[in-house]
């Protein structure tokens, strides 16, 4: 079952070895292997607000700190805040004196019922807000200081350049004495008005006295006499996580929490890290639920499931079903073999698995539509292996040997079958007939604890 | 994929910032006044689902602790930035004396090889907090989590050998608060009258154990705490701050006493068995420190850490100070007139990281960072405490890089960037440690140098 | 794991031409204005309140037990409005919980005990984690787990999330069989 009711029963092993469940692999049709989350490198496809469901580009994002401009949390319980309209008597601005209702539109929490007028913020005539930021305090010292460290750090990288220059080639310093890479930081930091104007004209690049701060006898955070007599609320302090949602003003009391620009959310593409192709790559529109490219394990490796608990007992010999259902579109023949000795470090069990050919027919998606077809015959399967056959999906046997009393039944194996390769095909001249080849990975199962016994 | 190909400086993206502290890390990008985000250290583990501190991680296998910080680093990117990790450059804030090698060098792996960061600097949080005074000589106390150090910085340059740390921290409040949590706290509702917490609590939990910090805890007055000390035994004259009535889980609220609020953080300045407490640690610090650099110090006290936001611990601790100062030993062996604390554009918690980004807005943070191609040559992040690692490495570097380098001038008038020699593994010191003290010296101290150049108008 | 086969009285089902299996104990209230799109499942003790607006239920959706679904409403300063709630294809809902919401798409997957609040909007390819409450206005976009109270993003679902919410509801169809007439 899908989500947080998937039991990690059946694992699949990925090129790194990872053991995870199918749903969450990846298969590169390049390489022909089974990828995890931990083999594939993530990236940012593309932005947008959980809330509205827009797309940000990435540098808007960058410029507005990845957050959407209309949309806002709740700074106490962080659900997302909904705009309310109401009227108020306001003084008309044409007509003096008179007084008319007017529309006005102010924030409000429909959890923890938090509104904009709680924090004393005036409310907006427009739905959309114009709603005021809070500022940190402190952008102007550290604006100055970072200017002047860019100054600082500017003239080094220029003078180490300089340094180069003249080793090398000592005719070209004089041109370039600061290298472009300090023009271009300083414009970058946009100041070369404001910094200091003299650097512009002047070669020999002064650079202004830094302004340290001052240290001082005082502190400032002497306990106010009433915290001894008065009463505490609890409700008008902050807790450690409404602080910090808001690092730079990081409020003490409820009173001072304001609303927060509501933080985007990404979809990401994942690429394979061996042959740098893309496994996955979603749609850019964040409604969509499409992919342009999705090349889940669940798509191309056949998909393994237990029917039901077996019944196990220490020591003796008991038969678990297993289904498996063929997600390609051709006829698999598919054999099991046992894994090697070294490589498995899971078993706990004695496994006795099937020698003959499993035939699994290809995925129909009308198959589903007409029921009740036996396929027994046409497959001429054999009984004491297969247990039945519907469309695209196969029940057979395995024998399992349970030796340990405490831990969890555990069995692998390897699954072994053919693979229609068109990635090659693709790139082959074409009317050529796309070419097999055998696919084998490693499957592992948690069977669950042995059966107690009466 | 051509990722790389446009890192010269102008199309570069800015560097993001990481603070992996004990407790919280502060993450964001370089150049901006605050961090994005101030999140919890934890990750929910693979195999268990459980939420753990990822230092706690530390000790288990290699292999487990670098899945954790798989997991954590990419809950960094692509849950809080929401940035590509590949198109910019890390820089690390990290405690000089907390941190692991093992932690460090996992990290290292992990942001290079799994994520493919362009490149790594390591920057010591006790020296990058000084780019946010513009001032090169401090004394630079961090109250954190499990510890708090103290370490004294004079000119850009670290004075290693005077390093103090004691593990009086925000847990060590939390430890002594459950403890008196249990023993006097009484919990009503529920389905049985009033009951003590240890009735139904074994232990109580760390987030609301630090709930109760910070919402009811504060640092009370030198003067109170003294009357309370002198009437230890008998009821304290004193009127204690009123009770909280905490709501806990269902409908049981806990009672939380007067006593508790005020006095929990005491623990904080309570001399332990060798007399050692936060102010003594200061003092120590300075007595350690060169005689002429002493007053300097002193004068220059920057207190940062999250714990030191607890409300009245700034004033509690000047006061301390004075108090500590009059009596032995440090009445005979220290005369200072002052101490004077500094005052940052900044929260105490995010102070180091606000250093950090500072220094990630530089230009020439490219020439003080270990490249990703560095470091696929030889995996190693040097380090001041991994001293044989360093001088190892220089063997096999070889005899005529060493010389080159330890000739050099160690002058702070070239602006040459003593960053590099910390983070570059080509060009380590014969000292390593002397290099990490003086990492930031080269930006610092040629502020220093600029302004011996100008005449100054004063 | 494969579902296992769930059994019911064929006499407590009423089973629709288009495939639909409705309990005689469930309540749906305004049939006329409730449309169930066919292999659809509806659990027993089930409130659908089709009297206050139109309730539109795609194909092959599982209403677990004494669920509550009910059209949102929305204040007006002339009084309260109800609106239309769509329901796409392949959704699961389980036991005891109560949808407020204006739109569900399709393939989500809503846990026990949750509460979906006033207006909701849950986009295709979501999950909502058991006793989740999702504040009125909540929007959840796809592929994203929500969970807590106030309900928050706390993890992505895979890539196949759609196949995988096909699997499930056509196989719950599949195995929801009833008894054995015993004579």
């Amino acid at each position: 079952m899908a989500t947080f009711v998937t039991e990690d029963r059946v694992l699949y092993a990925a090129s790194s070895g990872a053991k995870a469940p199918l749903c969450r692999l990846y298969f590169c049709r390049h390489c022909l292997k089974i990828r995890s989350t931990n083999c594939v490198s993530h990236e940012v496809d593309s932005l947008y607000c959980p809330n509205c469901l827009e797309n940000m580009p990435t540098n808007e994002a960058s410029l507005k700190k990845y957050r959407c401009s209309n949309c806002f949390d709740c700074p106490t319980c962080c659900h997302t805040l909904s705009t309310r309209a109401t009227t108020i008597p306001m003084p008309d601005r044409d007509q003096p004196g008179k007084i008319v209702p007017k529309k006005v539109y102010y924030l409000a929490c429909g959890f923890c019922r938090w509104t904009s007028r709680d924090v004393g913020m005036k409310d907006q005539l427009v739905a959309g807000g114009g709603w005021q930021n809070q500022e940190n305090p402190h952008d102007k010292r550290i604006f100055y200081l970072l200017d002047h460290f860019r100054q600082l750090a500017a003239k080094e990288k220029a003078e180490k350049e300089k340094k180069k220059y003249i080793r090398r080639r000592s005719h070209l310093h004089l041109s370039d004495k600061f290298g472009l890479s300090s023009v271009a930081a300083r414009r970058r930091s946009g100041l070369l008005s404001v910094g200091s104007p003299s650097m512009k004209e002047s070669e020999d690049v002064k650079i202004q006295d830094i302004e340290p701060n001052i240290a001082s006898e005082d502190v400032d955070d002497q306990l106010d006499d009433s915290i001894f007599t008065q009463e505490l609320d609890l409700s008008k302090v902050t807790n450690i996580k409404q602080r910090h949602a808001n690092p730079d003003v990081q409020p003490m009391k409820t009173t001072d929490l304001y609303p927060k620009h509501k933080h985007l959310l990404i979809k990401c593409s994942q690429r394979c890290r061996e042959c740098e192709h893309n496994l996955s790559k979603p749609d850019y529109n964040p409604h969509s639920i499409k992919f342009k490219i999705q090349l889940v394990a669940l798509h191309h490796v056949p998909d393994l499931k237990m029917m039901s608990f077996p019944s196990l007992i220490l020591n003796k010999e008991s038969q678990v079903v297993l289904i498996v259902l063929n997600p390609l579109d051709t006829l698999v023949h598919m054999t099991l073999l046992p894994l090697e000795k070294e490589k498995d470090d899971w078993s706990t069990a004695k496994i006795v698995i099937p020698s003959c050919e499993l035939l699994l027919s290809p995925r129909d998606d009308a198959a589903d539509f007409d029921e009740n077809t036996d396929q027994k015959q046409a497959f001429k399967d054999n009984t004491s292996v297969v247990v039945f056959r519907k469309a695209n999906r196969l029940a057979f046997l395995i024998k399992v040997i349970p030796q340990s009393q405490d831990e969890e039944v555990k069995v692998a194996f390897q699954m072994k079958y053919d693979y229609r390769n068109l990635a090659s095909a693709l790139q082959q001249t074409e009317g050529k007939e796309p070419e097999m080849v055998w696919l084998q990975h490693s499957v592992f199962l948690n069977l669950g604890r042995l059966t107690p016994q009466s | 994929m051509p990722l790389f190909e446009g890192l010269s400086y102008g199309g570069e993206k800015t560097a993001v910032i990481f603070d992996i502290g004990v407790a919280f890390t502060k993450c964001g990008f370089a150049a901006e006044n605050a961090p994005q985000f101030i999140i919890p250290t934890e990750v929910r583990k693979r195999k268990t689902g459980q939420l753990v501190n990822i230092h706690k991680c530390c000790s288990e296998t290699p292999q487990d602790l670098r899945s954790v910080l798989v997991d954590f680093v990419h809950r960094l990117y692509f849950r809080q930035l929401l940035v590509n990790p590949k198109e910019r450059r890390v820089v690390i804030v990290e405690s000089m004396l907390t941190t692991t090698t093992h932690f460090r060098n996992t990290l290292a792996d992990v942001l290079f090889k799994h994520y493919e960061v362009p490149s790594v600097v390591f920057a010591p949080g006790h020296l990058v907090c000084l780019f946010t005074l513009g001032v090169s000589t401090g004394l630079i106390m961090d109250v954190g989590y499990t510890e708090t150090t103290v370490m004294p910085v004079f000119e850009g340059t670290a004075i290693l050998k005077a390093w103090q740390a004691l593990p009086l921290a925000g847990k060590a409040i939390h430890d002594y608060l459950e403890a008196s949590l249990k023993e006097s706290s009484s919990v009503e509702g529920g389905e049985s009258g009033d009951k003590p917490i240890s009735s139904f609590m074994d232990s109580i939990d760390e987030s609301i154990l630090e709930d109760i910090k910070v919402r009811c805890c504060f640092v009370t007055s030198h003067e109170r705490a003294t009357m309370y000390n002198a009437n230890e035994v008998s009821t304290s004259p004193l009127e204690g701050p009123p009770a909280v009535r905490y709501p806990l889980k269902g409908d049981r609220v806990a009672t939380i006493s007067g006593k508790i609020r005020e006095r929990t953080c005491e623990v904080l300045f309570e001399e332990d068995c060798e007399g050692r407490s936060l102010a003594s640690l200061i003092l120590d610090a300075i007595l350690q420190s060169p005689i002429d650099m002493r007053r300097t110090l002193a004068e220059n006290l920057v207190i940062i850490g999250g714990t030191s936001m607890l409300p009245g611990f700034n004033h509690r601790l000047r006061s301390e100070l004075y108090a500590h100062l009059k009596q032995p030993p440090y009445s005979e062996k220290l005369s200072l007139p002052a101490f004077k604390f500094h005052k940052y554009p900044a929260k105490a918690n995010y102070v180091a990281w606000l250093g950090g980004s500072m220094l990630g807005a530089l230009e020439t943070l490219a020439s003080k960072s270990v490249t990703k191609e560095a470091y696929t040559l030889q995996p190693l992040i040097p380090d001041w405490c991994s001293l044989y690692v360093a001088e190892e490495k220089e063997k096999v570097v070889g005899a005529t890089k060493k010389l080159e380098a330890g000739s050099r001038p160690l002058s702070s008038k070239k602006l040459s960037s003593s960053l590099s020699v910390d983070s570059s593994p080509r060009s380590s010191v014969s000292s390593a440690a002397r290099a990490a003290a003086r990492s930031i010296a080269g930006i610092l101290s040629s502020a220093s140098v600029d302004s011996n150049a100008t005449p100054k108008s004063s | 794991m494969e579902l296992q086969d769930s059994y019911y009285t064929k006499s407590e089902y009423i089973e629709t031409a288009s495939g639909n299996k409705v309990s005689r104990q469930s309540v749906l209230c305004g049939s006329q204005n409730i449309v169930l799109s066919g292999k659809t499942i509806v659990m027993s003790e089930c409130i659908v309140r089709g009297d206050l607006a139109n309730v539109r239920v795609g194909r092959h959706c599982v209403i677990g037990r004494r669920s509550v679904i009910r059209p949102p409403f929305k204040k007006f300063s002339k009084g309260v409005a109800f609106f239309p709630l769509h329901i796409g294809d392949h959704v699961m809902i389980e036991d005891d919980t109560i949808i407020n919401a204006a739109q569900i798409g399709s393939y989500v997957h809503i846990g026990k005990n949750c509460v979906i609040g006033r207006r909701c909007i849950l986009k295709d390819c979501c999950a909502i984690a058991d006793n989740t409450v999702l504040p009125p206005e909540t929007v959840v976009p796809s592929f994203t787990v929500f969970s807590g109270s106030p309900g928050v993003f706390t993890s992505e679902l895979p890539e196949c999330t759609q196949d995988l919410m096909i699997d499930v509801t056509r196989s719950y169809y599949q195995h929801f069989k009833p008894h054995a007439v015993t004579k």
